[in-house]
């Protein structure tokens, strides 16, 4: 493709375009409503709908087109799909009268866990040894300020977990079993959720989120983090932020 | 040739005119431009978003689609808020997005000509004049006209991540 062309048939259409621009930023000016560089205009063709309509698609699926282009070699389209449509399979979890979804490659195994094996670490953290291993405490009820659920430890059930290479106990009230889920984009409506991957549809038509282990395990940090601030205001608030900022860009 | 004139005034002025859903929010009473409204429904299923702020109940499942659900009678500080039968959630299309809002009882829909349109005074803490379009006066009856694109995409509402529109 040829960036001077397409940059003079965009200032003629009257968009906002400099010579400055990417390369990356020219090429999808190809994708723009009404743009088209074809010379002649017949009944299907040549009037600057087609690629609209292709990005319009594409980002309707939540994807993107990239664009590579050399002029007089060659260029390569890349259109890049997320898994949005995807069919997960899920573990779905109660805490207090909410429904969770786990991914299941993310389950390891669940089990009651016993008072001797929860050890405090610097006041709040709470580990959990398995079989020789301590694992941090996720309490969901904590994190996502889940009402009426089960505040003992030892009356829930541990789930472990495993994200980004780590593992985790994540305490939930009960277990309802395993299913497949489709899993639904929340960013389309909404924002992006600390601690929620995404959104699904339950038998009954309410909506359950999917949790995000290692968003969860931040989200948790953060918020102890958060809480210590308050009772100490001396406390440099630098550690949050920048966790904060970790968390939003992952 | 005089008829002719006037009637062409006349057309002029009823493009002029807009179409506003009425709504109301305890004992006030609140209009969007019909033209944002995707549908209206009751109020049901909604589930919560962690750490969300208060005036965002939560999503709920529309025909496949998860949509946001905003109280807007907690977002304007509003003494009783009650869900009821009355209840209703107006779904809203805005910036690309779709929304539901959660308002006391929809009333109906009014056809505003320019003049009776006023310009919204500058004042409002809770709610901010930027988020109005003006205030519509028939008769008796006030209408706070709320513009419901810059106040759905507002910061303040957290609703839509600022760094993804850029």
């Amino acid at each position: 493709m040829d960036r001077e062309v397409l940059l003079n048939k965009a200032r003629e259409n009257g968009l906002n375009v400099s010579d400055t621009m990417t390369d990356e930023d020219v090429w999808q000016l190809i994708f723009a409503p009404g743009f088209s560089t074809a010379k002649e205009v017949t009944d299907v063709s040549g009037r600057g709908v087609g690629m609209d309509v292709v990005k319009r698609n594409i980002q309707g699926m939540g994807g993107r087109v990239e664009i590579q282009s050399k002029k007089g070699e060659g260029t390569n389209t890349r259109i890049v799909l997320p898994l949005t449509l995807a069919i997960l399979d899920g573990m779905s979890i109660k805490v207090g009268q909410e429904t969770f979804i786990l991914p299941l490659s993310a389950v390891l195994e669940s089990l009651q866990p016993a008072k001797e094996d929860m050890y405090a670490m610097a006041g709040d953290d709470v580990v959990l040894k398995v079989r020789d291993e301590y694992l941090p405490v996720i309490a969901i009820h904590e994190v996502l300020d889940v009402e009426n659920a089960i505040t003992d430890p030892t009356k829930s059930i541990a789930v472990i977990v495993q994200g980004e290479g780590r593992r985790y106990a994540m305490l939930v009230d009960e277990l309802l079993g395993q299913q497949q889920v489709v899993v639904k984009n929340l960013e389309d409506n909404y924002r992006k959720v600390p601690g929620i991957s995404a959104a699904t549809i339950l038998g009954d038509g309410s909506v359950a989120f999917i949790l995000d282990i290692t968003g969860l395990h931040r989200l948790g940090r953060n918020k102890k983090e958060a809480g210590k601030q308050v009772q100490s205001p001396h406390f440099k608030s630098t550690p949050a932020v920048t966790s904060q900022k970790e968390a939003e860009s992952s | 040739m005089s008829q002719a004139n006037s009637s062409v005034v006349l057309a002029a002025a009823e493009a002029d005119n807009r179409e506003f859903l009425v709504f109301s929010l305890g004992e006030e009473e609140y209009a969007i431009d019909i033209l944002k409204v995707q549908e209206i429904r009751g109020y049901e299923n909604v589930t919560r978003i962690a750490n969300a702020p208060d005036f965002i109940k939560g999503v709920t499942n529309l025909r496949g689609v998860i949509v946001p659900i905003v109280d807007l009678r907690i977002k304007f500080h509003l003494d009783s808020v009650e869900y009821g039968g009355q209840t209703v959630v107006i779904v809203v299309n805005v910036a690309d997005r779709v929304v539901g809002i959660v308002v006391d009882g929809v009333s109906d829909v009014m056809t505003l000509t320019p003049d009776q349109i006023k310009p919204a005074p500058e004042f409002g803490v809770t709610l901010s004049s930027d988020f109005l379009s003006g205030l519509g006066s028939l008769e008796d009856r006030m209408l706070v006209l709320v513009d419901i694109d810059k106040l759905l995409t507002s910061e303040e509402m957290a609703l839509v991540d600022t760094t993804r529109q850029s």
